[in-house]
Order: C-alpha cells, then sequence, then structure tokens
C-alpha cells in the first residue's frame, strides 16, 4: 500500500507555492495575450483544418456554417464576430462570446470548426 | 492485497468515475473555453494512484473514457478526454514519485496537464495551431480545479483504508 508519509499531509508548503505560480503564470499570460493584441480585420472560417470562407469585420453580416447535419449561425456585428446559435451539444462555441483581435479564435470541436480573426 | 478484492475495487471506481463524469455534465454551462471542466473523475484517479498504482490507475480512468464515451459521448469526446488523462496520469505519476508535493500540489499538476493534453488534441482534431492561446486562462481553471480535486481526494484516501486490512 501507499507510504505512510504520503498520506500524512493533504497539503505542504510547496504545494502552495505551486498553486501561486501557476494562479499568477497563467493571469499574466492571459492579461499580456490580451492587451498586446492588435485589432483584427478579417475573419477567416475554417472546417476541418481548411479554410472556407473570408469576411472583413468591418461588414456586418450573418453566415450559416454547416457540418454534416449539424450548423452554426456566425453573426459579424460593429467589428465583432461571435456564434449566436449552434446545434452542437456542448455550445462552448456560443459561450465564447464575441472576439475582434488578431490571432483570437472561436471553436467549435464537434463541428469541426475555427474562427480565426486575422490582420 | 488480494486479487478478487483488487478487482472488486477496480470495478467500483470505474463505475463511481463514470457517476462523477455524468454528473458533472449536469453542470450548467458556462464553459466559455474548451477544455473547462472541474474534472471530477479525477478524484477517482489520484485515489487509484495513490491506492493501487500507476497500471490500475491507467485501466481505471481510460476504461470510465471509453464506457462514459460510448454512453454519453461520441467518438471525439474520447479522443479529447483520452489526451487529456493520459498526459494527467502521467505527471501525477512522476510527481507522486519525487515526494516534492503531497496529494494536492499532485492533483494541480494533474489538473493542468488535463487541459493541456485537451488543447493539443483539440488543436490537432482542428489543424488550427491558434488555439493554443486558451492554456492561459486553461491554466488558471486547472490549478483552481486541480486544487480542489486534490483536496477531496486527500481526505478521502485519509479516511478510509481501501486495503481491506481491518
Ligand atoms: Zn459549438
Amino acid at each position: 500500500m501507499s507510504e505512510e508519509s504520503s498520506k500524512k499531509r493533504l497539503i505542504n508548503k510547496f504545494d502552495i507555492i505551486l498553486f501561486i505560480l501557476l494562479i499568477i503564470l497563467g493571469a499574466c499570460a492571459f492579461l499580456i495575450i490580451k492587451f498586446t493584441r492588435a485589432e483584427g480585420k478579417t475573419v477567416n472560417i475554417y472546417s476541418d483544418g481548411e479554410l472556407t470562407e473570408s469576411f472583413s469585420l468591418d461588414d456586418d453580416t450573418e453566415y450559416v456554417y454547416i457540418w454534416e447535419d449539424g450548423n452554426n449561425v456566425i453573426v459579424i456585428e460593429n467589428g465583432y464576430v461571435y456564434v449566436s446559435h449552434a446545434d452542437c451539444p456542448d455550445k462552448v462555441c456560443v459561450n465564447q462570446g464575441e472576439i475582434k483581435n488578431d490571432g483570437e479564435t472561436i471553436v467549435c470541436i464537434p463541428h469541426r470548426l475555427v474562427i480565426e480573426v486575422d490582420e | 492485497m488480494r486479487n478478487n478484492r483488487k478487482i472488486a475495487l477496480m470495478g467500483a471506481f470505474i463505475a463511481l468515475a463514470m457517476v462523477l463524469s455524468y454528473f458533472e455534465s449536469f453542470i450548467p454551462v458556462f464553459i466559455a473555453v474548451p477544455g473547462v471542466k472541474p474534472g471530477l473523475a479525477n478524484i477517482v484517479t489520484i485515489i487509484a494512484l495513490k491506492e493501487l498504482g500507476l497500471k490500475d490507475a491507467f485501466v481505471i480512468s481510460i476504461a470510465r473514457i471509453i464506457l462514459s464515451g460510448i454512453l454519453f459521448g461520441n467518438i471525439t469526446v474520447i479522443l479529447y478526454s483520452l489526451a487529456g488523462a493520459i498526459l494527467s496520469i502521467l505527471a501525477m505519476s512522476f510527481l507522486s514519485k519525487i515526494k516534492i508535493f503531497s496529494v494536492t500540489g499532485i492533483s494541480i499538476i494533474g489538473g493542468v496537464m488535463h487541459n493541456l493534453g485537451q488543447v493539443i488534441m483539440a488543436s490537432l482534431l482542428l489543424d488550427s495551431g491558434s488555439i493554443m492561446y486558451y492554456m492561459a486562462v486553461l491554466t488558471v481553471t486547472g490549478t483552481v480545479s486541480g486544487a480542489l480535486v486534490g483536496i477531496l481526494a486527500g481526505i478521502i484516501i485519509t479516511r478510509i483504508d481501501f486495503s481491506g486490512k481491518n
């Protein structure tokens, strides 16, 4: 069976240091990514890794992406792009909200969809 | 541990892990990034890793993912979960051996690696490296959920004697 020493303590100081370091690391990385990215100009739609459509972020439009018997409604509005409706099981794409910066993405894994904002 | 007893315990662990991942699927969706999930089934993985060892923890975890995937998911979910679970178990097993962290620290690394494995698999499935930036958010969520899972697993390990000697 496992050794008593490893059972003794639930948390040690190294765990706490690890916790704090990872939170700081993740938060800093998030803030750096968020605030150093320039605003994008184009929206590229990739289906299963292939570029299928491109739109300008300046032109408001609505595009229905089709994958097998599913779809995602992609809306470009006021310089942002978001997924307004989708019939995928997890709805992660809808919950990702709106994006506008270069390099940001919205993904729908069940529908093999990547929406990427580009320069 | 006697063989019959071990097989029974492994069966119970797989069943418990399946219940936890099923229960998790009912947690209201606030998931804004692929991969953000508390990973409740990791409680079972950690207990199995500590009490039964790497090989059995692997068997339990993979059995749980494939069975849950067939029952409640699909092949994408299975691939996605397997990538996270394999990376996570290997990292936790390594950390258990070097004995710097207690169960909470081991679980924190397990949580972050679980997310890393899923993002790598998502990058491969979607053929898009650009989504790796999600790891910033997932490092924070993986650390917090990993800590909670580790504390819960640790409490269970100290309270319950799985060896059956008593
Ligand atoms: Zn979706």
